[in-house]
C-alpha cells in the first residue's frame, strides 16, 4: 500500500519561517526552539516589560510563555502567523499577571527597589519641571521616564494594542486575533489610545517642555486609564 | 439590548485619522481623508499630534533580557518536559538502562586490568567533575565575557567570602533539607597517579546508583562534554583548587548551600544574580538573603515584631544575654562538644574554651542555629531575675506586640519561638537611610576613616553595628530619641545604661 499523501503544506507554513521552526519545535527540535527564543526574547522581554512596568516581572512572563509554547508544541497547528500565535499567548499571561497584581496593588507608579524601571507620576515629574525649566528640552533619559509614565497611564487593553501596533507592526486583524477582538474594536481601541497618548503629552508636544497650567491641570488628577 | 453608545465628532475624526496613519483605509478612504486634510487646518492639526505623541513612543527604552534569558529558558522547557518517548526510544532507553549498570561492570572489570576503553576512563577519571558539575558551573564563570570571566582561583575566593559572611545560615529553614543533594565527597582528581582503591570506589559508586541516577549522571557527562576545552579546562582546575585548599569542607559547605539556594530563586532572579561578576554577586547575594528572611518571618502570620516596640526588644534581650551568659556559654559548650563528636573530630577542651568565651551574642547565634528549644528557654525563663523573662518582656511592650505574644493557641514553645525570630529580626533589624546618614555626619573623622576603610559590604553593616552599641551600651545615647529614653525610664533599667 503506497505511502499517504504528505499534508499539503499551509500558507503560514510555506511564508512565516518561524511557523516553519515552530513545526521543528513540534517534532522536539531543540535547537529550533533554542532558535525561536533567541529571536524573539527581546521583543517579548520589552513589549512585557512596558505591559507589567517591572523588568524582572516582564522576563518572568517572557520565560513563562516561551515555557507555554513548548508545552504546548504537540498540539500546534499552524493556522496564523507564529508571531500572532506567540502574542495571543503574551497577552494572556500578561493580562493574567495585571489582573493578580491589581489585587494587591492600586496603581504602582513609584519604582521598585531593584530591578524595576523607574516610574514616577507623570503629574509629579509635570510638577517638578514645572518649577525647574518649564520650556526646555528632555533630555533622552527624562523622556523615557515621561513615555513610560504615559504608557502606564493608558489602560491595559490599549496598552496591549499599542504595543503591538508600535513595536509588533501588526495590523488590525492580527491585532485581533492575538486579542480576541474584532477588527473594528481594535480600531476604537487604538484610537482611543492614540488620544490618551496625545492628551498625556500634550505638555511635551506643545513646547518640548511644561507649561505650569498643564502641570497644574494634571496634578489635579485627570483620569486618563479609562475608556477602555 | 444596551445602546451603543454614541461616538463625538471629535472620536469619529480620531479613529479615522488613527487607521489612517495606521495604513488601515481602503484606498477611496484614504483620498477623502487627505482632500479633508488639506482643506481643514484644525482637522491637520490633530493628525500632526497623533502621530507626535504615536512617534514619542520610540523614546520608550530598548529592554533587554539578561545574557543567560535563553539560556535558562531553553533549560527549563527541555528540563521540564522531555520528548515523550516513541517505541523505539522506549526500546533504546530500556536496553540502555540495562547497559548501564553492565557496562559499568564492565568498566570497573577493565579498569582493574588497565586495559579500559578511553570513553568509559573518562567517565570513571571525571566522575567528580561530572556528578559536580552543576554545582561547579553555579560557581565557576564561563562565558566569554572579558569583564566576568572570572578565574578558578576568583571563583575559590568568592566560595570563601560566602562562607566567611555566612551567607545562607539565615534562610536554610527555606527549603526542605531532603530536597538537597548529597554534598561532594570525592575530591581525587585525575591529575593525581591513578590508585586502584579510587578507582575501585568509584565504580562501585556507579553500580550503586539507581536508574534515574545514572541518567542524571549521563545528563551532567553530555552537558560537561559540551562545554569547549578550556571551558573544561577551567572546572578542572577549579575542581583541584577546591580538592586541595586548606578549608575545602567548610568550601564545600558553602558551595551547597549557595547552589541549594539558588534552585529557590525565581528563574529571572536567578539569572540576573549569575550574570553578575563575582564580586558584585556577593552584595546581591547579601541583600536577597536579607529580604528573604525578613519575608519569612513576615509570613508566619501576626508575628510580626512592631517597629515601635523593636528597640525596647532589642534592649530586653542584650540584657537577657547578659544576665544569662554563663548559661549560654555553658550550653555552647555543650553542644559544641556534642557535634565534634559527631563529625568524628576530637573534643578538644581547649578549643572548646576558647570559643565559649567568645562574643556573647555569636554564641546565641551558634545556639539559635543548633539548639533552638534551648537558648528558648534560657531567654524566656522568669524565675532568676526580675529584670528579665517573658513576663517582664510583656510588661514592657506595647499592647499590640503583647497580644502577639499571648495570642490564643500559642503554646510555651511557639512564644519561645516567636521571641528567637524576633531576636533573628532586630538583630538584623535594618536601619533606615536616613537615621544611618545622620549618624554617620555626627562621627568623628577618627570613626569615619575607620569605616571608609572597610570594604563596601562590611560598610553598612560596621555602621549599623556602631548605630546600635551606641543605642544600647553608650552612657550618652542620644537624647533626642524620645521612645528610647521613655522605654528606659518606664522599666527602670535606665540605672543600668545611663548612670
Amino acid at each position: 500500500m503506497p505511502d499517504p499523501a504528505p499534508e499539503p503544506k499551509t500558507r503560514y507554513e510555506l511564508t512565516d519561517p518561524d511557523v516553519r521552526l515552530m513545526l521543528r519545535v513540534r517534532d522536539n527540535d531543540e535547537a529550533a526552539f533554542r532558535e525561536l527564543v533567541e529571536k524573539y526574547q527581546a521583543r517579548l522581554v520589552g513589549i512585557l516589560t512596558h505591559l507589567v512596568s517591572d523588568r524582572e516581572t516582564a522576563q518572568d512572563l517572557a520565560q513563562d510563555v516561551f515555557l507555554r509554547v513548548y508545552r504546548a508544541r504537540e498540539r500546534y497547528q499552524p493556522t496564523a502567523k507564529f508571531s500572532t500565535w506567540l502574542f495571543t499567548i503574551t497577552h494572556n499571561v500578561a493580562s493574567n499577571s495585571l489582573r493578580k497584581s491589581s489585587r494587591r496593588k492600586e496603581i504602582n507608579l513609584v519604582s521598585s527597589p531593584s530591578g524595576s524601571m523607574p516610574v514616577r507620576p507623570l503629574e509629579m515629574m509635570a510638577k517638578e519641571k514645572s518649577g525647574l525649566m518649564p520650556a526646555r528640552q528632555l533630555l533622552n533619559s527624562e523622556m523615557e521616564t515621561v513615555m513610560m509614565a504615559a504608557i502606564e497611564q493608558l489602560g491595559e487593553r490599549q496598552r496591549i494594542a499599542t504595543m503591538l501596533s508600535k513595536f509588533e507592526g501588526m495590523s488590525y486583524l492580527e491585532i485581533g486575533e492575538t486579542m480576541g477582538l474584532t477588527t473594528q474594536a481594535v480600531k476604537s481601541l487604538l484610537s482611543r489610545a492614540r488620544n490618551n497618548l496625545k492628551d498625556i503629552l500634550r505638555p511635551y508636544l506643545e513646547s518640548g517642555g511644561l507649561k505650569p497650567s498643564v502641570a497644574d491641570e494634571m496634578s489635579q488628577g485627570q483620569d486618563m486609564a479609562g475608556g477602555n | 439590548m444596551a445602546d451603543e453608545p454614541t461616538q463625538t465628532d471629535e472620536e469619529i475624526d480620531s479613529e479615522l485619522l488613527t487607521a489612517y496613519l495606521d495604513g488601515e483605509l481602503s484606498d477611496a478612504e484614504c483620498i477623502a481623508v487627505e482632500k479633508r486634510l488639506a482643506e481643514d487646518s484644525a482637522f491637520h492639526r490633530h493628525m500632526c499630534d497623533l502621530q507626535n505623541a504615536w512617534n514619542m513612543l520610540d523614546s520608550l527604552p530598548l529592554v533587554q533580557p539578561n545574557s543567560q534569558f535563553v539560556q535558562t529558558t531553553v533549560e527549563m522547557a527541555i528540563a521540564g518536559h522531555k520528548p515523550k518517548s516513541s517505541v523505539v526510544g522506549n526500546i533504546i532507553k530500556g536496553l540502555m538502562l540495562l547497559l548501564i549498570p553492565a557496562a559499568v561492570f564492565g568498566v570497573s572489570y577493565f579498569l582493574k586490568r588497565e586495559s579500559i576503553e578511553q570513553p568509559e576512563r573518562e567517565l570513571v577519571a571525571d566522575l567528580p567533575l561530572i556528578e559536580n558539575h552543576d554545582r561547579y558551573t553555579r560557581v565557576v564563570f564561563l562565558g566569554d565575557d572579558p569583564d566576568k570571566n572570572n578565574s578558578a582561583r576568583d571563583s575559590i575566593a568568592f566560595l570563601n567570602r560566602i562562607y566567611r559572611k555566612g551567607l545562607f545560615r539565615e534562610v536554610d529553614d527555606l527549603f526542605p533539607v531532603d530536597a538537597r543533594e548529597e554534598p561532594v565527597s570525592d575530591f581525587e582528581t585525575d591529575a593525581q597517579p591513578a590508585d586502584p582503591q579510587r578507582i575501585k570506589d568509584r565504580s562501585d559508586r556507579l553500580s550503586r546508583m539507581t536508574d534515574q541516577q545514572l541518567a542524571e549522571l549521563f545528563d551532567r557527562k553530555e552537558k560537561f562534554e559540551s562545554l569547549d576545552p578550556n571551558q573544561q579546562k577551567k572546572l578542572r582546575e577549579f575542581h583541584d583548587l577546591l580538592a586541595d585548599g586548606p578549608n575545602r569542607n567548610e568550601l564545600v559547605e558553602a558551595m551547597t548551600s549557595y547552589y541549594d539556594w539558588l534552585k529557590i530563586l525565581g528563574a529571572s532572579q536567578r539569572a540576573n544574580l549569575l550574570d553578575l561578576p563575582l564580586n558584585e554577586r556577593i552584595g546581591e547575594i547579601g541583600r536577597i538573603t536579607r529580604e528573604q528572611a525578613q519575608k519569612n518571618f513576615g509570613t508566619i502570620g501576626s508575628t510580626k515584631l512592631p517597629p515601635d516596640d523593636s528597640v525596647l526588644f532589642y534592649q530586653w534581650y542584650i540584657l537577657s544575654i547578659r544576665y544569662r551568659s554563663a548559661e549560654i556559654r555553658q550550653r555552647t559548650g555543650e553542644i559544641l562538644a556534642v557535634l565534634r563528636e559527631a563529625k568524628g573530630l576530637p573534643t578538644n577542651e581547649r578549643v572548646i574554651e576558647r570559643i565559649k568565651s567568645g562574643p556573647i551574642e555569636q554564641l546565641v547565634q551558634f545556639l539559635m542555629r543548633n539548639d533552638r528549644k534551648k537558648i528558648g528557654e534560657i531567654l524566656c525563663e522568669n524565675a532568676i531575675f526580675e529584670d528579665i523573662g517573658l513576663d517582664r518582656l510583656r510588661e514592657n511592650v506595647s499592647d499590640k506586640a503583647r497580644s502577639i505574644i499571648d495570642q490564643d493557641g500559642f503554646t510555651e514553645l511557639d512564644r519561645q519561638e516567636l521571641i528567637l525570630k524576633w531576636i533573628e529580626t532586630a538583630t538584623r533589624a535594618p536601619i533606615g537611610d536616613e537615621t544611618l546618614e545622620a549618624y554617620y555626619s555626627e562621627l568623628s573623622q577618627e570613626k569615619k576613616d575607620e569605616l571608609n576603610n572597610l570594604h563596601p559590604d562590611e560598610w553598612r553593616a560596621s555602621l549599623s553595628r556602631m548605630y546600635w552599641t551606641e543605642k544600647t551600651g553608650d552612657r550618652s545615647a542620644p537624647a533626642e530619641d524620645e521612645a528610647f529614653q521613655n522605654f528606659l525610664l518606664q522599666s527602670g533599667w535606665e540605672t543600668l545604661f545611663g548612670e
